[in-house]
């Protein structure tokens, strides 16, 4: 340790530290402009921090200079006094200083610094910089000349999301911060630089004139677009959420946001809210009253329910909504209704994940948290567009390989945008996942890579699984795959050896018919190598929506209760029965997909809570005419969407902000939110409806607030047995947490399996069910873009979303572009044996030839109408990532 | 009265830029007496003994920075020679350069056996085409022959050297500015410490010497330390190349023992002022340098002497005025080119540079409105000094500071009587 | 614009001349200017996307070197040195008389673009100032006359 003095406190810090460091140590409090704490290395450039050292005739920057044995610090002398208050004036020479209407006016550094040294008129007057306000770009404005050049917004898109859209431009006086060849500006628009600016130098168009920071209400909430579940403050102003700010230090995303979460919220306010029930007349809908549809509903639902029977009666939860509404939902269904058909859109994503970590470990979740990725040596990305599906997620996979020296494997088909941090990039065909992956677990055993204590002690199974992975050798995995042996066998040994090494995977792997297998195989790698159960490691799948974890975690699910808990389990039901006081269904219900296939069959009655299979599941046309031929369907939801149009009764809610609850995200987090506004109209929230409704069905249901619910869950989940509103109003906590002492875990199966000991299976590679032929050549694979979420009933709703990605487009790559002859931009038509869609052609070299790309985002060109129904046999969850298309000049 | 040439003896003899003429002068012979019979450890103590400062601005113990850089442990090591000769007024690169290349190569070659290197990279700035078409060819012809390469003189030792141009960036002549501009980057000074000698290019260790610094190299190899310490002063020892310019009969590069008078060289060597006018003014270092007057003109020239004098030696560039030059035309020229140069980075230089230069050229076109614009720059001046992130910033107001105290009148009757005390006829003719 | 090949080969020659690619960087662009002219936005696109540099990284470079352009400029460029030693033998005039002849201001293209005059801080010969660079060629000493007959060589 290093000994100092600061203003006479005597203070200790590690060899190294910064001056700054050590007064902030000993609380004595050093100004600074271009300092930012999120950077690693300092800037030195604003020369606020100046202090005085003993023995140097010159002033030093606290924020760059180590501090040194004996060293003597003064910061309140006249002489730093003056040195600062002149860099101040120095910096308000040349500063556009109309405070009336900046929006950072009380929250801006360099303002706060001015009036406390008290800068009053400056003494360098004439004509200023005049660089003017950049507003070309849907989201963020630029005025160079409230720009004090500290660097921070340059920095921190190199560094944080390392985008380094913006740079300094010239240099000397005539620098200014702008983007190659002073265009506009074209990035991700995370906002970070915003967040970093300490001036009003970068604003929020949407959020620009509508509150400044002393007008607003900050109120803490989670975003509710992806499964990372971002920290956030909502910020309101009369009964507005007119702008949102990231928490800091939030384990999650420490202060930042992706774009969707920083500008995406004006959905909240969309004139397109639903704020009336509507119950449908002649093809037509009509305002109704609550108590009119609620009893219509009810109605329906009993007669339907007497007439074929409770399992006539089917109900889609909600990744959207929160752990307290799904819990009333599933138990809607199951204790009001009396069937286990209730399941929601997990079904489309990780179901697979669920079930086959399930079997492999015990408990299908992440087995790491977010912040450990940056830790990890080795991360193994598979199957997941991270940088555009969890945009804070990458951060962790950029901090890792940039600062942390990690080692990046990507097998992914296609190109991502940190395929240039790899340490090995494997573009496989798509759907041959099991095959590549079986192919490095070869190349392991064969070189004796494989973690013996790990799979002696821990697993079970292993020799059955070095027999089928025996025959998979290099050659014959790139026969299948396409990836070149050497890729491979640098893959493998890379993974095997440079330890820990994390595997993030998403719906690459899972949304297939070999979905399952393909997660088992994931396992089975992990375990191999011993990757599993410390820190850093493990298996990792990304959760796509909002609160699909906790919807899963409270029994949205037709074969499960809350906590995972088996229907099919006598004692289990038996608990719930008497929990819930009724007695429940013994079969397990039917899944999404098999929902919609029994639609106008055996199920005559769908309640959809937030869902939109309309857009979502595969083969629309299909789907259509099924929802079509119910007897009566239910939707509740913020919007009118695609599926809503079908309905007979359409009940408008209340959105995140309006409500208080719990998201889980995908690190297994159960994270509050609060009523930031009130809803629109009389839209309700889901859970006081499902209390309302299920009453109404004769099942009695009432809570005061939800956290009486969140009570009863953790009642009856072990899991979530610890988990409070209270307990969590500061930091989310992690599940498993048993009990109200618990901290919560941040890593599964430490010691011990969930289920005992880790299960390898013996997987083969199996073909996917429809693959290119003469008459459908292309393979298509479908996905999420970063500027929309989902079916894009939200994200189509923002302003700035929508305008810096308003059209649908399939990427093709330019060998293919050339022999169809087509060109960039184009409209093209994409057909498959099950429809045909109209869109335009982005030419780019991100797909490999022979394969094409659609966002299933746009209605009007939903990927959907094309994908294939075909489905895993043990998850359900259909093959999105792959089937025959064929594409054509429109 | 002659020069004492011994960095400059090879200027001017026949081919004295090719490897003929410059092993005709003797070339290559401290290299070869190095590698066949010093150790590293004797180069460098040597150097040190020789007392042989930079000879760049900063004046730093060369030996020393070599220690420093051959103790370090990393490898490998990079030797780059500092050709960015940007301080206004300074030539005496240049003709080393353009007509001595070997001399620095071989200096180069010497560094990078006493530290350890294997690699040497001379950073010409981009506006010396003819120097560093000189430098490659005298590249290549040393790497044909064997002077530069694997295993020079049969021994052990490899050296490369790769020439590398600027692009026009005065503050890459401050070696972390450099090093970032070398690494493929804008040149702004880096956070210091680290110090190159520990982490230079790439992290590296990196030992960064002035041209003129590296063709002292031979000679102290070759002829011994007490031999070179024959010239100059004992606190500034050797020979320094002065280029003298401005209103002297005899501009030029004039090499003398280290400590001869400003006098000396100006009325000796340069021939005095042109048309037999009085001398005004002089920046005895450079534009960064404080200027000195008439009654300084018995300064020693070198590091101790100019320093208490006020000024510095800095590169030697001594820019002679005489007394129909404005001074406020001059200290705005001198403030308008170190705002052109500043790098932006830090708040006291890149606005500090500016608004001197502002009120300057206000003064200059009798637009100031009060004295206490003049006052308004010594404050800029003193809290550039204290406070910008490097000597660029710290050195920048030193000639206008100094202008003003030494002609504080002149800048007055610009500012009350709207008119130039100086009137400056046409010295260019025919225009 | 784009890199056309045999100047790609020449800066992958460069490239791998260095222990880090990236210090390729300002020999690359030097290359690029004296082949194609000046810095366009497609070359640089290419180099950045080939160092895996972001672009914006480049063409901060681009503008903080002075002898780096992102613009076209004349078949001739005119340097102009305007610092002290030849600021005090009068450069300005020097300045103007260039200006007047080429019709232009400093910074900026003749008409037939065959020139374009910059003014540039000290050119290194200051013994010889006042002095212009036309490419790479050194006029020192100069004078009205001087610079009218060394023009019409261009």
């Amino acid at each position: 340790m290093i000994n100092l003095t600061i203003d006479n406190k005597p203070v200790s810090v590690e060899p190294g530290a910064t001056i700054l460091e050590a007064a902030k140590a000993c609380g004595v409090k050093i100004p600074y402009l271009c300092h930012y704490s999120k950077l690693k290395k300092p800037h030195g450039g604003c020369r606020i921090c100046m202090v005085e050292v003993e023995g140097n005739p010159r002033l030093l920057a606290a924020c760059t200079n180590p501090v040194a044995e004996g060293m003597k610090v003064i910061t309140g002398s006249e002489k730093v006094h003056k040195a600062r208050k002149f860099v101040l004036e120095l910096l308000l020479s040349d500063h556009d200083a109309r405070c009336i209407t900046c929006e950072k006016d009380g929250d801006c550094k360099l303002q706060k610094l001015a009036y406390e040294y008290g800068v009053e008129e400056p003494r360098f007057t004439g004509a200023r910089r005049n660089y003017g306000v950049r507003r070309d770009n849907p989201f963020l404005e630029t005025d160079h000349d409230k720009c004090i050049l500290c660097g921070r917004c340059v920095r921190v898109c190199e560094e944080i999301p390392a985008v380094a859209a913006i740079d300094f431009i010239k240099r000397g006086f005539a620098t200014k911060v702008s983007p190659a060849y002073d265009k506009a500006l074209n990035c991700v628009f995370c906002g970070e630089c915003m967040y970093a600016c300490p001036t009003g130098a970068i604003n929020s168009k949407i959020g620009r004139y509508q509150g400044r920071t002393r007008d607003l209400k900050a109120v803490e909430s989670v975003c509710p677009f992806c499964g990372c579940g971002c920290n956030y403050s909502l910020l309101v102003k009369n009964g507005r959420v007119v702008k949102v700010q990231p928490k800091k230090n939030s384990p999650v995303n420490d202060g930042s946001l992706c774009v969707k979460g920083s500008f995406g919220y004006d959905f909240i306010h969309h004139k397109d809210r639903l704020t009336t029930p509507l119950i449908k007349e002649n093809g037509q809908f009509r305002p109704a009253s609550w108590d009119e549809a609620l009893g219509l509903v009810a109605e329906k639902f009993k007669v339907i329910q007497a007439k074929t029977g409770a399992d006539s009666i089917g109900g889609f939860a909600s990744a959207r909504c929160t752990n307290e509404e799904n819990y009333l939902f599933q138990k809607l269904m199951r204790a009001a209704v009396g069937t286990n058909n209730v399941d929601h859109c997990a079904r489309l994503c990780h179901a697979s994940t669920v079930a086959g970590l399930a079997d492999s470990f015990g408990s299908g979740a992440m087995t790491n948290s977010i912040a450990e990725i940056a830790n990890a040596k080795t991360i193994l990305v598979t199957g997941s567009n991270t940088p555009e599906t969890h945009p804070i997620i990458a951060l962790q996979v950029f901090k890792a390989v940039r600062e942390n020296g990690a080692k990046l494997i990507i097998a992914d088909p296609r190109q991502l945008r940190f395929s240039p941090y790899a340490q090995v990039q494997m573009r496989h065909k798509p759907g041959t996942d099991i095959a590549l992956f079986n192919g490095l677990m070869h190349v392991i055993i064969k070189e004796g890579l494989e973690d013996k204590d790990f799979i002696a002690q821990r697993t079970e199974g292993y020799e059955e699984l070095k027999k089928v992975v025996e025959r998979y050798t290099p050659e014959y995995v790139e026969n299948i795959t396409g990836v070149p042996q050497e890729q491979i066998i640098a893959a493998a040994r890379l993974y095997a050896t440079n330890k820990p090494a994390s595997i993030l995977y998403s719906m690459g792997i899972t949304q297939h018919v070999t979905g399952t297998n393909g997660v088992k195989t994931i396992a089975n790698l992990a375990m191999l190598t011993g990757n599993l159960g410390r820190e850093s490691s493990g298996v990792n799948p990304l959760r796509g929506q909002n609160n699909v974890q906790g919807a899963c975690d409270v029994g949205a699910l037709p074969n499960v209760y809350p906590g995972y808990q088996k229907v099919a389990d006598v004692a289990i039901r038996a608990k719930f029965e008497a929990a819930w006081g009724v007695k429940l269904p013994a079969n397990n219900g039917l899944t999404i997909t098999e929902m919609v296939k029994a639609a106008g069959n055996s199920l005559k009655a769908l309640y959809v809570m937030g869902e939109n299979p309309m857009l979502s599941d595969p083969d629309l046309t299909e789907v259509k005419k099924h929802l079509e031929s119910l007897d009566f369907l239910v939707v509740q939801d913020i919007f009118m969407t695609e599926t809503a149009e079908l309905a007979h009764v359409v009940l408008p809610v209340a959105s995140f902000a309006e409500k208080d609850g719990t998201f889980t995200n995908t690190e297994r987090r159960v994270q509050l939110l609060h009523k930031a506004v009130d809803s629109p109209g009389e839209a309700r929230t889901d859970w006081q409806i499902l209390c309302d409704l299920s009453t109404r069905l004769g099942y009695n249901m009432s809570y005061d607030h939800p956290s009486q619910i969140m009570d009863e869950i953790a009642s009856v989940t072990p899991i979530y047995g610890g988990i409070s509103f209270e307990r969590i109003s500061k930091l989310g906590l992690q599940w498993p947490c048993p009990d109200k002492n618990h901290p919560g875990t941040k890593f599964l199966h430490k010691d011990k399996f969930s289920r005992g000991l880790g299960k390898f299976f013996p997987i083969e590679f199996q073909s996917p069910p429809e693959w290119p032929d003469a008459e459908y050549p292309l393979i298509l694979t479908t996905g999420r873009v970063l500027f929309h979420f989902h079916t894009g009933s939200m994200s189509r709703r923002s302003k700035g979303l929508e305008e810096v990605c308003p059209k649908p487009y399939v990427e093709i790559n330019p060998v293919d572009a050339v022999k169809l002859g087509i060109s960039d931009g184009e409209m093209v038509k994409v057909g498959s044996r099950r429809g045909e869609i109209q869109l335009a052609a982005a030419v780019n070299d991100r797909c490999t030839p022979g394969v094409i790309f659609i966002p299933f985002h746009f209605k009007e060109a939903a990927a959907n109408v094309l994908t294939i129904a075909a489905l895993d046999p043990v998850a359900k969850i259909p093959e999105f990532k792959v089937c025959a298309a064929r594409v054509e000049k429109a | 009265m002659p020069q004492t040439r011994v960095l400059l003896k090879n200027i001017g003899t026949p081919d004295s830029e090719t490897l003929d003429g410059y092993l005709k002068n003797g070339g290559y012979q401290a290299l070869k007496k190095a590698v066949s019979d010093l150790t590293p450890e004797e180069i460098v103590d040597s150097v040190k003994r020789s007392g042989l400062r930079g000879r760049g601005g900063a004046g730093f113990p060369a030996g020393m920075k070599w220690q420093f850089c051959a103790s370090d442990q990393a490898c490998p090591k990079y030797v780059i020679c500092n050709a960015d000769e940007g301080e206004p007024g300074t030539f005496k690169d240049r003709i080393l350069l353009e007509e001595d290349p070997h001399a620095v190569l071989e200096g180069m070659a010497l560094a990078g056996y006493a530290i350890g290197a294997n690699q040497g990279y001379v950073y010409i700035r981009g506006e010396y085409y003819k120097g560093a078409l000189s430098l490659e060819k005298a590249v290549t012809e040393a790497n044909q022959h064997h002077y530069l390469g694997q295993k020079i003189y049969g021994t052990d030792f490899d050296f490369n050297i790769q020439v590398f141009r600027g692009a026009g960036a005065y503050i890459c002549g401050e070696e972390t500015a450099l090093l970032d501009s070398l690494e493929g980057k804008a040149g702004r000074s880096r956070i210091k410490p680290p110090y190159p000698v520990n982490q230079g290019l790439w992290g590296k260790p990196t030992c960064v010497n002035n041209v003129e610094t590296l063709t002292n190299i031979p000679w102290v190899v070759n002829k011994g330390v007490d031999w070179y310490r024959k010239f100059g002063t004992e606190e500034s020892p050797g020979t320094k190349i002065y280029s003298l310019s401005g209103h002297v009969n005899h501009p030029g590069n004039y090499e003398l023992p280290m400590g001869a008078t400003l006098r000396e060289l100006i009325y000796e060597y340069g021939g005095g002022i042109r048309q037999g006018r009085r001398l005004k003014a002089v920046m005895p270092g450079g534009a960064s340098s404080a200027c000195l007057t008439e009654k300084s003109l018995d300064v020693k020239m070198d590091f101790h002497s100019l320093a208490a004098a006020g000024s510095m030696l800095g590169s030697g560039a001594v820019i002679v005025m005489d007394e129909n030059t404005c001074m406020v035309g001059a200290a705005h020229n001198v403030a308008a080119f170190f705002e052109h140069e500043s790098c932006g980075r830090c708040t006291p230089c890149r606005e500090g540079t500016h608004w001197i230069k502002r009120i300057l050229e206000r003064v200059k076109n009798f637009e100031a409105k009060s004295v206490a614009e003049i006052d308004l720059i010594a404050d800029l001046g003193q809290n550039m000094r204290l406070g910008a992130f490097c000597p660029l910033g710290m050195g920048a107001p030193s000639a206008a500071l100094s202008i003003i105290q030494h002609f504080r009148d002149e800048f007055e009757t610009h500012v009350k009587e709207k008119r130039c005390p100086v009137n400056i006829p046409a010295v260019v003719p025919g225009l | 614009m784009n890199i056309p090949q045999p100047l790609w080969q020449e800066i992958e020659q460069i490239i791998v001349s260095y222990p880090q690619p990236q210090g390729a960087v300002l020999p690359a662009l030097h290359k690029i200017q004296e082949r194609m002219g000046y810095l366009a936005e497609e070359a640089l696109a290419q180099i950045a996307g080939h160092l895996r540099i972001p672009q914006v990284d480049l063409f901060e470079i681009a503008t903080f070197y002075t002898l780096l352009y992102t613009r076209p400029h004349g078949d001739n460029i005119i340097l102009v040195c305007n610092n002290i030693s030849c600021y005090i033998l009068d450069s300005e005039t020097i300045l103007s008389t260039l200006e007047d002849e080429l019709k232009i201001k400093a910074g900026n293209t003749t008409a037939d673009n065959k020139f374009t005059l910059q003014a540039v801080s000290c050119l290194g010969a200051c013994d010889g100032g006042p002095v212009m660079l036309i490419n790479d060629q050194l006029y020192p000493h100069l004078t009205g006359d001087k610079i009218r007959r060394i023009l019409k060589e261009y």
